[in-house]
């Protein structure tokens, strides 16, 4: 059960910020780079943007930002609205050809960048994790988006509606099939 | 049999319920086995997805993307408003059949050379030199090496990507770098290596008595780092660019020939000299004030061993009224560490400070454009404007003056929107 997701502050200032790009200031591309960067680097992670592609992404995302900002009506806080355009940019990325071959090409060498193990990490938790991510990664394209901002990144049914351009009924359908989908194959790779 | 109400636990968990029903389903909840099971199963999949984090980036490494996209959004919204492609790719096809009439202007890289040498071709790397002030150095290079001593002063760097068997290396009086085909400035003031700007590709720094350091495009070193990167890595890095040149051929007494390419431009601005990599040693050394009257002292000798970089070169002559660098290189350095961070309106302040402070320091023309450079990027044209002007007015034959002049246009058509 979750609470309040996006402090008003945060979004007052994310305006200030967007109204600033928008007007060409690229200090305020810096200061907006500082704070999501990582949050929208995870979101492409979760994703599944390998990580070798996380980096370019997250900068074509901030660089989308600058012609995008004029668009942004501080509606919501920039974070769901990042995660839109971050969105935009793995769907383009995923259908392009090239990207493809040179994930494959790279597929043996490339181990993703793993969160530091604590000491009370067991192996059956780490099995548990790899099978969530397997099944995360069989949902449809949509489902898994839709899960992983609202579910994963906490955005509001009605932020994740804004940013993806989809009604927030819609929203919530997908979200419902990802988890029954999920649901399905946790129980089908359990050991 | 299946609860009813074990659909409110997937709302309950999107926030969808209102207040009284929650607290309704929180109260059944605590009788329900089936809904308790539900949001639990709901919870721990939530804390499953979490659970796939990312690494975080330590300060340097996001300081680097920071400074790589601020730099990648600069060329956008430089190519954007003023710059279209299509006018840039007709420009492209222009240069390009003019080349091919074989229109013999001046090309800003020098083109490799090739010798002979027992029987296997050999061919010297492509590089070009550009002093920054005033710089004493040394073109040594032999067959595929190229070498350049550079006794003091600061020389930007550009080299051309090195092919099988070719290599650059520039002598610093504590030490060498060795690059692969990059773009660089570095600077030796008193017999030691003062800075290394890198902004494409890697320089290996090998100074006396130090561990070899890789620097990056964006890393830099300063004497008193205590490791590469320590400085906020930079976008690119302010670079003289082309002014007005002649080339001459020269004959030493030695009957060598070469060709050099000399800078020329107003008083009281930094000198340039474009020197191709000859066969010997040439010894360089430009001055403001030497080079405004065209009293270039560019010396070519026949191939021949090193010569060492102290000795027989010239002594360079201050600035025009120089001050002692410490101070006025310090508050450079501090605005470019702070240019570089992004931290544009600080960055701003201290240009301002040491152009109020050091009028007559070479590095006032950097500080001029950078500080039009600066305006564009905070989203202020009529201020870019207003200082390309003063920029063009003090330095009507600047290195920058065509970049200038394009910020002119792209701030001119930023202010008409």
């Amino acid at each position: 059960m979750r609470s309040a997701r996006h402090p008003a502050s945060s979004a007052n200032d994310d305006a200030e910020i967007l109204g600033r790009i928008a007007s060409g200031d690229l200090e305020a591309l810096g200061v907006l780079f500082d704070r999501y960067e990582h949050e929208v680097r995870r979101f492409l992670v979760r994703l599944g943007i390998s990580a070798s592609d996380v980096d370019d992404l997250s900068q074509l995302t901030f660089l989308q930002v600058v012609r995008a900002a004029s668009s942004y009506d501080g509606r919501c806080s920039a974070k769901p609205w990042l995660f839109g355009v971050a969105v935009t940019m793995a769907r383009r990325h995923r259908r392009s050809f090239a990207k493809m071959a040179a994930r494959l090409s790279n597929w043996a060498m490339i181990h993703r960048e793993a969160a530091p193990e604590t000491p009370d990490e067991t192996f059956e938790g780490r099995e548990a994790e790899a099978r969530f991510e397997s099944a995360l990664g069989r949902l449809s394209e949509k489902k898994r988006e839709v899960f992983v901002m609202v579910t994963l990144e906490g955005a509001s049914g009605e932020d994740a509606a804004q940013a993806l351009g989809v009604p927030v009924n819609t929203i919530w359908t997908r979200l419902h099939h990802a988890r029954a989908e999920l649901r399905r194959e946790l129980a089908e790779d359990a050991p | 049999m299946t609860c009813r109400r074990v659909w409110e636990a997937e709302a309950i968990e999107d926030g969808r319920l209102d207040a009284p029903s929650a607290a309704s389903f929180e109260r059944h909840l605590a009788a329900c086995t089936d809904c308790t099971r539900a949001l639990a199963a709901l919870g721990s999949m939530r804390e499953a997805g979490r659970r796939i984090e990312l690494r975080r980036s330590s300060p340097l490494e996001h300081r680097r993307r920071r400074a790589e996209l601020l730099r990648r959004a600069n060329v956008q919204a430089l190519r954007s408003p003023g710059f279209p492609t299509f006018r840039l790719f007709v420009a492209a096809v222009l240069a390009a059949v003019l080349a091919g009439f074989g229109y013999r202007y001046q090309s800003r890289v020098i083109a490799a050379r090739s010798f002979q040498a027992g029987g296997i071709e050999r061919t010297l790397p492509s590089f070009e030199l550009r002093p920054i002030g005033t710089a004493v150095w040394h073109d040594v290079s032999s067959l595929a090496s190229g070498r350049i001593v550079l006794s003091s002063g600061t020389l930007a760097v550009h080299v051309e990507h090195l092919r099988p068997g070719q290599r650059f290396v520039v002598a610093v009086p504590d030490g060498e770098l060795e690059v692969h085909g990059t773009r660089f400035i570095v600077e030796a003031r008193n017999g030691r290596t003062e800075r290394v700007l890198v902004t494409e590709g890697i320089v290996a720094l090998r100074l006396d008595g130090t561990p070899v350091r890789s620097l990056v495009a964006g890393e830099s070193y300063l004497p008193s780092n205590v490791g590469p990167g320590t400085e906020p890595p930079g976008e690119a890095a302010p670079e003289p660019g082309p002014s007005v040149r002649t080339i001459e051929t020269k004959t030493t007494t030695h009957g060598a020939t070469s060709q050099v390419t000399v800078a020329r431009r107003a008083p009281v601005a930094n000198s340039t000299a474009m020197l191709p990599s000859t066969a010997g040693t040439a010894i360089g050394h430009l001055d403001a004030n030497t080079t405004s009257a065209g009293a270039e002292t560019m010396q070519t000798a026949p191939e021949g061993p090193p010569v060492p970089a102290s000795a027989d070169a010239p002594v360079a002559p201050k600035a025009n009224g120089a001050v002692p660098d410490g101070a006025a290189g310090d508050a450079f350095h501090t605005a470019m560490a702070a240019y570089a961070t992004g931290s544009y309106a600080e960055a701003d302040e201290r240009f301002a400070e040491f152009v109020g402070h050091f009028p007559t320091d070479s590095r006032c023309e950097d500080a001029a454009f950078l500080r039009t450079v600066i305006a564009l990027r905070r989203g202020d044209p009529a201020g870019a404007l207003a200082r390309a002007r003063t920029y063009l007015r003090r330095f009507p034959n600047g290195f920058r003056r065509d970049e200038v002049e394009k910020m002119v246009r792209v701030a001119g058509s930023g202010q008409s929107d």
